[in-house]
């Protein structure tokens, strides 16, 4: 699952449980820092966040089943 | 009017990564002015003029990746999202640090001094896509 402009996180820690793994990337690094310190303990083995531009999301090609937009696009 | 590249770029990025098959969600906002409310009634509308005109564009971004065959729409939802602040004050300091997004004088003038619950209602579109197969 690859989220694109997770924010602090917010729906990742909502919608994560349902997924087996999840990259949630996020342009700005306090953001991502506020996501990190804010992470459910129970999903530290399921999300890691990344900080990129929707441009430069690290993977390789069909990694992902699944990606996710909010108001990122 | 052309999409923007930029939307256009992440779009395609983010495409290479997926596998065929794959789903892709796209939350965005309607392009009309959020609500706000308190109390179940409706003290006015932000000021989002900014914001609204570059929203097509970027819808244009997921429409133009359809009409190359690289996604299938499969499911359009219209619904609204709600942002709840516990009062007027507090809803007016998050406005105000919201990009493109201005208070009109007479609502700020309400949401100052109001001491109860206030409501942000925004329109929403949820867009479900494939990847297309082969």
């Amino acid at each position: 699952m690859l989220e694109v402009g997770a924010g602090e996180g917010r729906l990742t820690f909502a919608l994560a449980s349902e997924a087996r793994s999840w990259l949630a990337t996020e342009p700005k690094p306090e953001s991502v820092e506020a996501a990190r310190q804010g992470m459910p303990h129970e999903l530290e083995r399921t999300v890691a966040f990344a900080v990129a531009g929707g441009a430069e999301v690290p993977g390789s090609p069909g990694e992902f089943d699944l990606a996710f937009f909010s108001w990122s696009l | 009017m052309d999409p923007p590249e930029a939307a256009v770029g992440v779009l395609r990025h983010v495409h290479s990564l997926l596998a065929p098959g794959a789903t892709v969600l796209h939350l965005t906002c309607l392009p009309v002015s959020d609500r706000i409310e308190a109390d179940g009634h409706v003290l006015g509308e932000l000021d989002q003029a900014a914001f609204i005109a570059s929203l097509p564009v970027v819808e244009g971004a997921v429409d133009l990746l359809i009409a190359e065959g690289f996604l299938v729409e499969e499911t359009r939802l219209e619904h609204d999202v709600l942002v709840h602040f516990s009062s007027g004050p507090e809803a007016l300091a998050h406005f105000e640090t919201t990009p493109h997004t201005r208070v009109p004088p007479e609502l700020r003038v309400v949401l100052r001094d109001l001491d109860r619950p206030v409501v942000q209602r925004a329109g929403c579109l949820w867009r479900r896509l494939r990847v297309a197969r082969g």
